[in-house]
Order: structure tokens, then C-alpha cells, then sequence
């Protein structure tokens, strides 16, 4: 038994523990803790504070990102802490363990005509812990807000062992410091999610998909953009490139804007007629079940792939994103969110030249640019980061307050 | 570094900032200063921070809980000059602008583009953008479209030592590093000061559609809104004033023709595309109906509109005429225990034998006890407080917290460690001290103070 596992067998019993485990980004763990009860998650943290080994927090393992941790290290796996803990339809709120997975929720709130109107990408995989964790944008925060908007509190297991009840059951909260803010995309870096409290919506009445199609993306910029500042807001507008509508009926082009219209069945009408008259182009409808498919297939759209960037600009700078994929050689995956302004895209293989040229164009738009996955030598290419200082300082220091050890995420910054 | 105009020290000119909107309290401050630009008030706190003297940020001084209130020897840096809208950006939807900015102007500035500012709390039109950000501001509309933080893209912060940081913005990506906009807004001036705004805008609503259900019971609206959430319906705002409150605003030159016998009235009203307004609102009327709305009154236009909101818009004015002094209470619970908790809000009242008056979003489930008193009157004054913190442990009893849009400040210090325990607490006193070491933001403010070991 390594020596770290030898540590965590008194607080971690038999069935929880066991040595090694899948590799994290290519580095492999000296054991794969899964509580089943916040103690004991809180007692693995204390026993790696004082100790001195890495911990790393793993939810559905969706969303490993491409670091490796240092080692030694453990991972933490909230899959034992599983299940609602309440969930009161008439104040559209539920608590449940961190474990859950979104689709897990998506089954117990459809029952009551609700849920939670996040689609990143394998979203019934994801763990409402790593949602929290991660904080994942996805293109229906266009019209519904991100996870930070509805995440209403949440308890959490700081690097040192703490237990802290953050937030609350309501929907307006400002008692104290919103330290729930601080927690949602901390990327476990601060503590371990062990519950969340969340806000749910009315799941919408009737749903359709306005499509239009074309051979090349950037020829579908301006239809998106006109979308992105029409007086309607749509539920969401993504524009996917390497992507083929022909499952809901469409022709095998290179290129889909898709347009998602949610509502009350009158108001779908409404609302779809005013963004077609907006634009000027036409696009064709699709409802019901092939809707519901076409959704789901750009939701794991540019999700899949040796190398998966995330790109952040403006939303009138989204050509500009388009344009800078297009220029990556060989085929590609992208889904450009066209309120959000941002992209995401997806290739078999990605060259230094590429990923920096990438990054330059981000940096001159005062954007963003991140490697969700890939190989770790890309990170080595140099590209143009702002001056970030002092918000390095006080990231540093925010970490030092909730993990006083160092023992979270060793290796990775949030 | 401001101009000597802009300098406050004498006694008179002073006597402006010596409270704030929970006018129980009076503490005059050492000073005021009123920088112009981000780098004036970057230079001025520098000075501040060198000589080791506390630091008030403050607005238009509307806020309930006393977080503009100046503590022994602090300098009030108010934003009064800071009122320039840098940018509005429509291709966007967003705008820059600097703190001192009214909520109610941003949304002026943003019409002539078809679009506006979404949070809109009841006093948009005397308090200031860098205040709503300090709060995390709610309003009436919050219940659909969410509360400040969700429209702050970016800030640029004066840290306690004049060092400008900027943090956030629009174009940035989201998910990388710690949501620090996310934690400074609600912050209440104890982490830096906001000299600079990035907000989210979004498009007008195309049409509106305004209900006012009266009830014979404050019960029976209550559970004419649970029933209008059961519907799936999305109201823009629910919103309940009880009956001292109607009896209040119709004996006042702002009279909405509220019948004075009803027990309690309820605002619904619809935003969005016009097509499907009517349904959502006959699905409303009919719930109203169920739960014993004596009448459904339907504004017919804008006029009509203004009319059935007026006695919600204009509740704590009038409330405020019927006595020397007006508490406004804030706390939130969750939306099926309204009922039973205004029951116990009355019976505390009438125990202390004190008027209070409901108005409240109940939507939200955010309620506003306003409590009637004449601070003069000592013996009054202890009442209200021991009912104030009855109801605030009410509050947290049914699952709820002690203030759901008007912060901690002051007032609320106290009632803190009713919802949070002693290692949430100091988490927070340790994020405070990551950003302000030497406590020199806003001191004696929302944190209570430590426990004697």
C-alpha cells in the first residue's frame, strides 16, 4: 500500500478507498477516495493537510482540463455523496448532493414540468458539483443567466477541512459576502462542493429551432448577428461549423445558424416571426422531437477532439473568432454562441503555429483564449497575456484563505 | 488633487451625509471628499491609505441598512461627481459608465437604442448605479429577470491603497479565474471602491401587461402567487401591499383608488412579446380568482399601468407621512412560507404594539415589514428593535435569510450569526482581509464583531 494510501485508510473505510485509479490529464493518482459522507470528505482533506499530498476533486470527469496535478495526489470523488436532499416544486429550488448528475436532475424536475436550463456539452454526465466547480457558460445563458445566477448556495469542504454552508434556499440573498460567487468556477481550487442549492425555471411549453444553412460560416455571420441584436431575445443562437443538420432534415451543408425559440406556444409564433422579419433571411422550422435531437447534437457538438479551445471575445467580434478558426488547418468542429460572443472548437490535432495564431487574435480583441484539452506542449507556446498582477495577487491570497495547505489542485491555477 | 470645493469639512455642509436611509442612525464623518474621475479617487484614497484613515464609499446615500454611515474618524469619498455615462454600446448591449450614475438615468441613455438597464429597485430614481452595485440591488423585476449582479459584466476598483484594477469585462472569458466581479458586488464598500461600470443591457420588452388582483386576506394573495408560479406563468413581478399599507397610500396625496376595505392587493404583471400577453394574463386573473380575489382590475394602457402600480411604487412614501420615523424592514423566505410567516409577523407586532406594513415582492418571496415608530420615543425604539429581531429570526426559522436587497450594513450586523455560524463568518472576515488588510474599507460594517474568546 503506497503511503498515501496507508494515510487515508483511518479516516476513508475499506469500500471508499482504492489505490491508484484513472489517470488525471495524463498523471496517475496513489488512490481514488469516494466518500459517502461529508465527514469523511472532510476528514481526507485534513489528513492531506497534514500530510502534505495533493488532492483533486473529480465530479463526472467531464472536464478534466488539459494540466496535469502534481504529485502525489489523490483523487476525490464526489459520486458517493448522491441524491435530492429537498426539492419544493411551488418554490422552484432543489438542494442535492454534489454527485447528482444533471441528468439525475433533468429526470426528478421534468416530473414537474422544470428544469435547470444549462447545455454544455455531455450535460446529463456532468455532476451538479462540477457544475458549481466549473461554472460552465453554455448557449442558453443567453436568455436564462449562467450557473452563478441561480447556484442560491452551497456547502463546501474548504482545503483544510472546513465545512461551510454558503449562501441559502432563496432566491435574493445578500446577507454577508457572496462567497457563493467566489466558489462557482473556482475549479476546486478553493474546496470541495459537496451540496448545492439551485434555482430551477418553468420548463418551456413548446421549443423550435429556426434554421439556416450555408457552405461556409462566415456566411452566416451577419444573419447571427443581426439575431444577437434583434429586440427579441431568443432562448439561445448558436452558429456550428462541420456540422450537419441533415438529421433534422436539412441539407448536408458546411455550416448551421440555429435559433432556439422557447416559450408559451403563442408566444413561440410570436417571437420566431419577429426574428425572421429581423433578419431578412429565411429559416426553415424545425419542432417537436427533431428539435429536441437537433439541440442535443450541438450541444456535444466541438466538445470531442485531441484539442478543444475555448475563445471569448464580444459578441460583434464573433466573425472575427470564426474567421480565426476557418484559418486552422484540417478539419475542424466549432459552435460559436452568437449572444455570448464566444467559441468553441474542436480538431485532431492541433501545431504550436496554429494554437498561437489563435491566441494572438484573442489577445487582439481583448478577448480570451484557453485550452480545454490537448497536449500539454501547447501550453508551452508563448501568447500575448494582459497584465494581471494585482488580480494575480489576490487570487493567490483567496486561494491561501480556503486552502492554507496547498493541497487542492496542486499545479493548476483557476 | 479634487478642488477645495469639493472638499467637505464644515459642520453645516456635513450634515448631509450624516445618515443615510436608516435615519435612526446620525454619525457625521471627519469629511467628504467628491472625486471626479477614477484617478482622482485613486489619488484620494492612496493619501487616505497613507495617513491609515477609514474610508466610506458612498452613493446617493438612499441604502436601508446604514452602509453609507460614516464610523468615528472615517472619510465619506462620495461618487456625487462621478456621473458620466462613458459608452453605450448597442451591437454589444452594453454600457460603461462611472458610478455616480443614476439607475433611472443608464435606462434613459439606453431607450433611444430599444434597450434598458433591467434592475430597478424602488428608489431608481435617487440612487446611483455604484450603490446598486455595492447592494446587489433587487426591484420589483427581479422575480423574471434576476438582481444586479446578473447585469455587472465589469468593474474597475480603486483598491484601498489607489491602486486601479480592473476585473471582469464583457469580452473577457467567463469561466477563467475566480468570479471576482461576482464577490465585490454586494461587497457593501468593504473591499474597494467601484469607479468604473460595465452592465449588461437588454432588449425593451415589446408590450406589458399590468393585473391588480384585491384580496380580502394578505393569505389569500399569497397563495393567489403560489398558484400563478404552479401555472409555469413568469411574471416580470408579483408584488403585494397589505392593508395598513393601502390604507396608508390612499390617506396620502398618492392615492391609487385601492379599495381601503380590502385586506391586501396584489401587482401582477407580464413583459415580453405581445402575442402572448393576454393568455398569461388570463391564466393570472384566473388564478386570482381561485385563490378569492374579490376583483381583477386589468390596466387598459400606460396611464391605467402607472395607476395599479402607484400604490406599490409609492408605498414607503406614504408610509413614511404617517409617522416621524419608518423602518424598512428586509428578509427573504421561501415563497410557500409567506403566509405562514405574515401571520407571525403580525402576531409579533401586535405583541409589541407596533403598525407594520407589508409591502413586499412576493415573487421572491421578499418581504418588506416596515415598522412605524418616532425615534424621539426611547421606549418605542427598543420595541421596534426586539420586534425587528423576532421577525428576522422568523425569517430564518422557515428556511430564509435577514435581508434579501438592502445588505448587512449597520442595522443587520447583529442578526448575522442567525444565519451564518462562526466558521462561515470568519471566511468572510478572511476574504475582507485578502482585499483590505488593515480594515480601512467601511469598517464596523457587515461582519459582526469577533466573539469574545
Amino acid at each position: 500500500m503506497s503511503r498515501v494510501a496507508a494515510a487515508l485508510a483511518g479516516v476513508a473505510p475499506g469500500e471508499a478507498l482504492r489505490e491508484g485509479g484513472p489517470a488525471v490529464a495524463g498523471a496517475r493518482p496513489d488512490a481514488t477516495v469516494t466518500p459517502t459522507s461529508v465527514e469523511q470528505l472532510a476528514g481526507v482533506l485534513k489528513v492531506a493537510s497534514a500530510q502534505g499530498f495533493g488532492v483533486v476533486p473529480v465530479g463526472g470527469g467531464t472536464d478534466p482540463g488539459p494540466v496535469p496535478p502534481l504529485e502525489p495526489f489523490v483523487v476525490l470523488s464526489t459520486r458517493g455523496l448522491r441524491g435530492v436532499e429537498t426539492y419544493e416544486p411551488a418554490d422552484l429550488t432543489m438542494s442535492a448532493w454534489a454527485g447528482t448528475t444533471l441528468g439525475e436532475v433533468g429526470d426528478v424536475t421534468g416530473a414537474h414540468a422544470q428544469w435547470l436550463p444549462f447545455d454544455p456539452p455531455s450535460m446529463p454526465t456532468r455532476t451538479l458539483g462540477g457544475l458549481a466547480a466549473t461554472g460552465v457558460r453554455s448557449p442558453l445563458c443567453a436568455s436564462y443567466g449562467a450557473p452563478r445566477d441561480h447556484i442560491l448556495g452551497l456547502t463546501l469542504v474548504t482545503g483544510d477541512g472546513r465545512v461551510l454552508r454558503l449562501g441559502g434556499r432563496v432566491m435574493k440573498n445578500v446577507a454577508g459576502f457572496d462567497l457563493v460567487k467566489l466558489l462557482v468556477g473556482s475549479r476546486g481550487t478553493l474546496g470541495v462542493v459537496v451540496s448545492v442549492t439551485v434555482r430551477l425555471f418553468p420548463r418551456p411549453e413548446r421549443e423550435v429551432a429556426l434554421v439556416m444553412e450555408a457552405d461556409r460560416a462566415e456566411d452566416l455571420v451577419a444573419p447571427a448577428r443581426a439575431v444577437s441584436t434583434a429586440p427579441v431575445l431568443p432562448a439561445s443562437a448558436v452558429l456550428a461549423a462541420g456540422f450537419r443538420t441533415t438529421a433534422a432534415g436539412g441539407a448536408a451543408r458546411a455550416a448551421s445558424l440555429v435559433v432556439r425559440v422557447a416559450g408559451a406556444p403563442r408566444t413561440v409564433a410570436a417571437d420566431a416571426a419577429r426574428l425572421q422579419a429581423h433578419v431578412g433571411g429565411s429559416f426553415r422550422t424545425v419542432e417537436g422531437v427533431e428539435a429536441a435531437a437537433l439541440f442535443e447534437d450541438l450541444r456535444d457538438h466541438a466538445a470531442a477532439g485531441e484539442a478543444v479551445v475555448r475563445m471569448a471575445s464580444l459578441p460583434a467580434s464573433v466573425g472575427d473568432l470564426l474567421a480565426a478558426v476557418a484559418a486552422v488547418p484540417g478539419p475542424v468542429h466549432v459552435l460559436a454562441d452568437a449572444m455570448a460572443g464566444t467559441v468553441r472548437m474542436a480538431a485532431e490535432g492541433l501545431s504550436g503555429e496554429a494554437w498561437a495564431e489563435l491566441r494572438g487574435v484573442a489577445a487582439r480583441l481583448g478577448g480570451g483564449c484557453v485550452l480545454e484539452r490537448g497536449p500539454l506542449e501547447l501550453l508551452d507556446v508563448p501568447g500575448a497575456s494582459p497584465d494581471d498582477s494585482r488580480v494575480e495577487a489576490l487570487t493567490s491570497e483567496l486561494r491561501a484563505r480556503f486552502d492554507p495547505s496547498g493541497v487542492l489542485w496542486r499545479g493548476r491555477s483557476p | 488633487m479634487v478642488g477645495r470645493d469639493h472638499v467637505i469639512t464644515e459642520a453645516g455642509r456635513l450634515l448631509v451625509y450624516e445618515s443615510d436611509g436608516l435615519s435612526a442612525y446620525r454619525w457625521p464623518p471627519r469629511a467628504v471628499v467628491l472625486p471626479a474621475s477614477a484617478e482622482e479617487a485613486s489619488g484620494v484614497l492612496r493619501l487616505l491609505h497613507a495617513e491609515g484613515i477609514p474610508v466610506v464609499p458612498r452613493g446617493a446615500g438612499t441604502g436601508l441598512s446604514g452602509g453609507a454611515l460614516a464610523p468615528e474618524g472615517a472619510v465619506v469619498v462620495g461618487t456625487a461627481r462621478m456621473n458620466r455615462i462613458l459608452a453605450v454600446d448597442p451591437p454589444n448591449r452594453l454600457a460603461r459608465l462611472q458610478p455616480g450614475v443614476l439607475n433611472t438615468r443608464l435606462s434613459d441613455a439606453a431607450r433611444p437604442f430599444g434597450l434598458y438597464y433591467a434592475p430597478d429597485p424602488s428608489s431608481q430614481a435617487a440612487c446611483t448605479i455604484g450603490g446598486n452595485v455595492a447592494e446587489n440591488s433587487g426591484g420589483p423585476h427581479c422575480l423574471k429577470y434576476g438582481v444586479t449582479s446578473r447585469y455587472i459584466s465589469g468593474l474597475t476598483l480603486a483598491m484601498v491603497d489607489g491602486e486601479l484594477v480592473q476585473i471582469g469585462g464583457a469580452g473577457r472569458d467567463p469561466e477563467a479565474g475566480y468570479d471576482l466581479v461576482g464577490l465585490v458586488v454586494g461587497s457593501e464598500g468593504c473591499f474597494a471602491m467601484v469607479v468604473e461600470v460595465e452592465v449588461r443591457l437588454l432588449p425593451l420588452p415589446e408590450a406589458v401587461r399590468t393585473l391588480l388582483g384585491i384580496f380580502e386576506s394578505v393569505e389569500d394573495a399569497a397563495r393567489a402567487v403560489t398558484a400563478v408560479i404552479g401555472e409555469g406563468l413568469l411574471p416580470a413581478a408579483l408584488e403585494i401591499i397589505d392593508q395598513g399599507t393601502i390604507r396608508a397610500v390612499e390617506a396620502s396625496v398618492y392615492a391609487a383608488g385601492y379599495p381601503t376595505d380590502a385586506g391586501a392587493a396584489l401587482v401582477v404583471e407580464f413583459d415580453g412579446t405581445q402575442a402572448g400577453l393576454d393568455e398569461d394574463a388570463r391564466r393570472a386573473e384566473a388564478c386570482c380568482l381561485a385563490a378569492g380575489a374579490r376583483e381583477v382590475r386589468r390596466a387598459r394602457d400606460a396611464t391605467e399601468r402607472l395607476a395599479l402600480w402607484q400604490g406599490r411604487k409609492k408605498a414607503f412614501g406614504a408610509m413614511g407621512r404617517v409617522a416621524p420615523d419608518l423602518l424598512v424592514q428586509d428578509a427573504t423566505v421561501p415563497r410557500t412560507r409567506l403566509p405562514e410567516v405574515l401571520g407571525r409577523i403580525g402576531e409579533i407586532s401586535r405583541r409589541y404594539d407596533l403598525t407594520v406594513g407589508n409591502v413586499f415582492h412576493a415573487g421572491d418571496g421578499n418581504l418588506h415589514p416596515n415598522i412605524l415608530f418616532d425615534r424621539r420615543n426611547r421606549e418605542e425604539l427598543e420595541r421596534v428593535e426586539k420586534a425587528s429581531k423576532e421577525i428576522m429570526a422568523v425569517c430564518v426559522e422557515a428556511g430564509g435569510t435577514i435581508t434579501g436587497e438592502h445588505g448587512v450594513g449597520v442595522d443587520k450586523r447583529g442578526y448575522m450569526r442567525l444565519v451564518h455560524g462562526a466558521d462561515e463568518i470568519e471566511a468572510m472576515r478572511g476574504v475582507k482581509a485578502v482585499f483590505d488588510p488593515r480594515g480601512l474599507f467601511n469598517p464596523g460594517k457587515v461582519l459582526p464583531d469577533e466573539e469574545a474568546p
